[in-house]
């Protein structure tokens, strides 16, 4: 079955059932519009207008380059990081203005939660990995307490029954697959409302990636995904929206079986057929 | 096997310009292997010469004398007090106690020259062995007491012509030590003075005790200084400062800082510490001072290659979580980048360790004859030690300049191993 999906790219079943057009008037969760992202004044995304609907997987698609993960960064102000990055235009989550003046950065973070495309898990144990941040954000200071949340995050990961026996093992030395799933677990951990991943599964194999789809499947009912991917076949699976960018624009949004089926622009078509990239 | 006319395609002639590449290798390689050789040498020749000089200093001569410690003869009764024993005369009973083995008649002059053979250091050996021994007051006890300097010399000296005749000992001295030698009362025996005394205008009681001491002082202050200062500087540039003009400005200062002559801080220090703050002259304190403002640049540096080392994705899965900029740094990028701090701060200490010319400035160069036991009190440092030793005149101080820069290279290689030995344990 994995193998077939992979073999034949677009002939795939699309998750569309639950999250498609129907609710396309629903409450968007986070609402980008007019953003502009330049690094020491050479633009990277220009004019960035997006919906990222609530209890949904949003895939972002698009070639290299393109500004997926710089609008991704956007979204938590990771870019904050980067001195030379400027951002321009409006981001609101829940309605609020998420680069408005009174934002604490630390509290945005938490509620918006982050994988990287590297498995990039704390050179700790694993358990020190998820309690971390239930503990700098005061959620569980007593060991009880603290031991719960642990589990129940690593079981939402799954990855409870991998390392349930080995808690006080240091996490890198996990395979690359369980520290993808540790650092899913340690976002979740911190009980977030979105989260946003690069690629979490550029490292993987196969298996190991349809295991994280699964969960993403899984994590859709309780958090808003918005997740890049180089893999069309992968936007395809685990996503109710697509959005497909090129040279810093957005170029189209809309439900993944249009995008991948009959999409309007003709770059979109282009690129999901494989014949720009 | 068949013989093979011509070359393969493979070998090196097929391809122009191979055989040449080849030999360029070869080349480097010699190169790189003569200059390690090179260098080998000089080191090897500089341990060679220090320990042949310098183990000496780690010798002394003693001579085996009968002294007489009868009450009657120390016109004591008994039970001899404790302040009858710290009254005793001590020189006169190891004169007489010289007296009694050379039996021949002598002038007064050269009365003198026999009692020159036990120096200072025998009293002190004799008081110090009846303090501790006080049951050996009422006996006559046969004592191994240490040589004068000129003995321990010629003692030491091998018997070749040369040096019999640079030896200070006169002819007569000499007549007397063979007798000594025939009469088993001469041995060469460690020399804990050297460790445990300090300084002395008398090379057989000159030790580098005080030195070691002031030393330890001021490595101490310098390195809490050095390590608090330093490493929270480099923290700040490295993770919370902008990068800005004023931030360049600063970098390329520290950067500078790290190569000026060190002599330079000791002035630094004179007009600040001394000068403006008033704080004493020769003490260990200022001294750490002066060596902490040395290293901070090179500290402040490698703390920042060492951060910088830190992957950037440790960093954002710590501001991902929402970790604050200084949970971020201190619970995460700071442990791992401790193994590179800590090894930074090591080797500036081993170089603050062995730094004399800012000592020099803030005063250190005196003549102190005491450890200190504050760090306010005067001190004197292992590396001055070395340079005040290495003018001196006396020949005695030749030995005991090469041991004072064994010691000195015993602590360095201690402080570089402690370096490797805490980088393991870190990097674990
Ligand atoms: N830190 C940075 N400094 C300067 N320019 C950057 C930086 N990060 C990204 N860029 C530029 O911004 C543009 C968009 O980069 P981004 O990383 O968002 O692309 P991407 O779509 O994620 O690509 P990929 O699929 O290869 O990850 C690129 O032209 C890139 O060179
Ligand atoms: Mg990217």
């Amino acid at each position: 079955m994995l193998e077939n999906k992979l073999i034949q790219p677009l002939n795939v079943s699309y998750s569309s059932d639950e999250a498609g057009s129907e609710r396309a008037d629903e409450a968007a969760k986070i609402v980008a519009s007019g953003v502009n992202v330049s690094y020491a004044g050479r633009p990277a995304i220009t004019n960035v207008n997006l919906n990222i609907r609530s209890k949904a997987v949003t895939a972002l698609i698009g070639p290299s380059g393109c500004g997926k993960t710089t609008f991704l960064r956007c979204i938590n102000r990771m870019n904050d990081l980067i001195e030379t990055c400027q951002v321009s235009g409006s981001i609101t989550l829940d309605n609020e203005d998420v680069y408005g003046d009174d934002v604490d950065v630390v509290v945005l973070r938490r509620r918006i939660g982050m994988v990287f495309q590297k498995p990039n898990p704390f050179p700790k144990s694993i358990f020190e990995n998820v309690a971390y941040g239930p503990r700098i954000h005061g959620q569980a200071n007593k060991g009880d307490d603290l031991n719960e949340i642990v589990e129940r995050s690593l079981i939402r990961a799954g990855l409870w029954d991998e390392v349930k026996d080995r808690l006080d093992a240091p996490a890198t030395g996990l395979s690359g697959g369980q520290q993808q799933r540790l650092c899913i677990a340690r976002a979740i951990a911190v009980e977030p409302d979105v989260i946003l991943m690069d690629e979490p599964c550029s490292a993987l194999d196969p298996i190991a990636t349809a295991r994280i789809e699964e969960l993403i499947d899984d994590l859709k009912t309780k958090y808003t995904i918005v997740i890049v991917t180089h893999s069309m076949q992968q936007a395809a699976r685990v996503s109710q929206r697509t959005a497909f960018f090129h040279l810093g624009e957005l170029v189209e949004e809309n439900e993944a079986k249009v995008i991948f089926t009959n999409p309007s622009d003709d770059r979109t078509r282009a690129y999901v057929t494989g014949s720009i990239g | 096997m068949t013989e093979r006319k011509s070359p393969g395609s493979l070998s090196s002639s097929a391809m122009p310009g191979v055989v040449e590449r080849h030999r360029g290798e070869e080349r480097f390689k010699f190169l790189g292997l003569a200059a390690i050789l090179v260098s080998l040498s000089f080191l090897a020749f500089f341990l060679v010469s220090i320990i042949g000089t310098g183990y000496g200093a780690f010798l002394q001569t003693a001579l085996k004398v009968e002294v007489d410690l009868t009450y009657d003869s120390l016109g004591l009764v008994e039970p001899a007090t404790e302040e009858d024993i710290a009254n005793i005369r001590y020189r006169s009973i190891v004169r007489s106690a010289m007296r009694d083995i050379i039996t021949e008649d002598v002038g007064r002059r050269e009365a003198r020259t026999l009692y020159g053979m036990l120096g200072a250091a025998a009293e002190f050996d004799l008081r110090d062995i009846v303090v501790e021994q006080p049951q050996l007051i009422g006996t006559v006890a046969s004592l191994w007491l240490t040589s004068s300097d000129d003995v321990d010399l010629y003692n030491k000296g091998d018997a070749s012509e040369a040096s019999q005749l640079q030896t200070r000992l006169s002819e007569k001295q000499q007549e007397w030590y063979a007798t000594l030698e025939a009469q088993g009362r001469i041995k060469t025996r460690f020399n804990w003075t050297f460790l445990t005394s300090s300084d002395s205008r008398d090379p057989e009681v000159a030790g580098v005790y005080g030195a070691m001491i002031g030393s330890f002082f001021a490595l101490g202050v310098c390195l809490l200084l050095s390590c608090v200062v330093g490493v929270l500087a480099a923290v700040y540039l490295e993770e919370f400062a902008a990068r800005n003009r004023w931030t360049q400005f600063l970098e390329i200062n520290i950067n500078n800082l790290a190569a000026v002559p060190s002599i330079t801080f000791g002035l630094l220090g004179l007009a600040i510490f001394l000068g403006f703050f008033g704080l004493p002259r020769s003490a260990s304190l200022v001294g750490g001072m002066v060596l902490a403002l040395m290293t901070l640049p090179t500290v402040i540096i490698s703390s920042r290659v060492a951060l910088q080392a830190v992957a950037p994705s440790i960093r954002e899965a710590a501001f991902g979580i929402g970790a604050s900029r200084v949970q971020a740094v201190f619970h995460h990028v700071v442990p791992l980048a401790m193994p590179g701090i800590l090894t930074g701060v090591i080797l500036g200490m081993a170089r603050a360790l062995g730094e004399t010319a800012p000592l020099l400035m803030i005063g250190m160069i005196a003549f102190i004859a005491d450890p200190p036991s504050t760090l306010t009190q005067p001190a004197s440092a292992l590396p001055v030690q070395v340079y005040l030793w290495a003018d001196s005149p006396e020949r005695g101080f030749a030995e005991k300049t090469a041991g004072a820069i064994l010691v000195l290279l015993v602590f360095l290689l201690l402080m570089n191993l402690m370096a490797v030995i805490l980088r393991r344990k870190f990097e674990k």
